[in-house]
């Protein structure tokens, strides 16, 4: 054959250039091997579209299924904002906190007998706790005054947490607790603050 | 002579970019929330779709869910569609990676092994659709049709993909090339490869065609 397979094949697919199209046109009318080669591509072509096109019942329809597993469309998220959100509801938290300290060591100085807030190496839960309630005598020889500090809500954010009281004989010790359950973090510590 | 001559590449290129004007249309109201712009879209290429993967995995359940799985990675990738390439080769790209992935599978393999077997008539309609009252040529129909079905299934997959992609769908190389990932010169070469398997396979089948062609039948 004066023309390749490969060239033959492109002009039968519609993938050849003005050129080349005349060389094989040229081919055809001069060499009867070459129209075979070509009829055979044709005849193949033929079989397999009829067997694929055969497979596909004219009944095929998943449009309905396809529509129903679709999943309703969700506000996205910054990739950053979980995190964020994290730290944010942390520190409301530990700021929370912190007016407790500080308006429960703005109480009237504690008595001598009661245990001392700054001592050394306590944990600041029970210093705070030993702070915030003053003695009783103490307390009903004063004018009222309101208590130390009233937590009535904490933004978590997109956490979950709970604020609770965990009570002793002596004390009450307001905690807000930020279970992690969040991606692990190398930073990430214990997030719990007691107050 | 029914080869893909020049003019009906061209009404095929004006048909193909047609249809991809409409397909723009669809996908950006579908950006914008209109579900029923893409079950439009669903609608209009699932067969083809189906006819791709089934064609790839030869299994009607296998192929029903890679192309249903295929959809719903179109939606969930619609406002990353920038129109660069036509829907339809974006959405048989999707397709031929989730059943080249599927095939990949062990247990699919074992699947694939099992090839030997004849195939029921119940499982391709063939004969319904090719007219031939003769039972002769109903029995060589048969024949053809299995020696076609075991020839494409000893074709790898690349191989059967560009086959189906080209002689079912008729698309261009270049789309095949943008479907599957890679060059038009690969596509080329298996295509030219693929032809050449099944040419041989069915030779036999060719040679009796020459038998019963008008043109050997002249005096």
């Amino acid at each position: 054959m004066t023309v390749s397979r490969e060239l033959l094949m492109r002009y039968h697919d519609g993938e050849v250039s003005d050129e080349e199209a005349r060389v094989v046109e040229a081919a055809l009318e001069q060499e009867p091997r070459v129209l075979e080669e070509l009829e055979a591509y044709s005849e193949l072509g033929s079989f397999v579209r009829v067997w694929g096109e055969a497979r596909v019942a004219d009944s095929f329809d998943i449009a309905d299924s396809v529509m129903q597993k679709l999943e309703p469309p969700i506000a996205r998220v910054h990739p950053l904002w979980p995190r964020v959100a994290t730290w944010v509801s942390l520190g409301v938290a530990i700021a929370a906190g912190s007016v407790l300290v500080v308006r429960s060591w703005s109480a009237p100085p504690v008595t001598p007998g009661a245990p001392s807030a700054m001592r050394a190496g306590q944990p600041a839960a029970l210093a705070l706790s030993a702070a915030a309630v003053p003695e009783v005598s103490a307390a009903l020889e004063e004018e009222p005054k309101p208590p130390p500090a009233t937590i009535e809500s904490v933004d978590f954010g997109v956490n979950a947490g709970t604020v609770f009281v965990v009570s002793t004989d002596s004390s009450e010790t307001p905690v807000v607790w930020m279970p992690d359950d969040a991606e692990p973090d190398e930073d990430d510590g214990d997030r719990s603050e007691s107050l | 002579m029914g080869v893909n001559s020049p003019d009906l590449s061209a009404s095929n290129q004006t048909s193909r970019e047609l249809e991809a004007e409409q397909d723009r249309a669809l996908i950006e109201s579908a950006q914008k929330g209109d579900k029923l712009a893409f079950k439009k879209l669903v609608q209009r290429h699932q067969r083809r779709a189906f006819a791709i993967a089934l064609g790839l995995l030869r299994d009607e359940q296998d192929a029903r869910e890679v192309v249903q799985e295929a959809f719903l990675r179109v939606h969930r990738g619609l406002d990353s569609f920038q129109g660069g390439s036509t829907f339809f080769t974006w959405l048989y790209r999707i397709v031929t990676n989730l059943s080249i992935d599927l095939m990949r599978k062990p247990s699919r393999r074992e699947v694939e092994l099992d090839e030997g077997r004849e195939i029921d008539e119940a499982d391709i309609p063939l004969l319904s659709r090719i007219d031939g009252a003769d039972p002769l040529d109903v029995l060589r129909r048969a024949e053809i049709r299995n020696k076609l079905e075991a020839a494409l299934g000893a074709l790898p997959v690349y191989h059967r993909g560009v086959i189906l992609m080209r002689e079912v769908e008729g698309m261009s190389y270049e789309e095949m090339a943008e479907a599957m990932g890679v060059s038009k010169g690969t596509i080329m070469s298996r295509l030219f490869h693929a032809r050449q398997k099944l040419q041989r396979a069915l030779a036999d089948v060719y040679a009796e065609e020459v038998v019963h062609s008008p043109r050997s039948q002249k005096p």
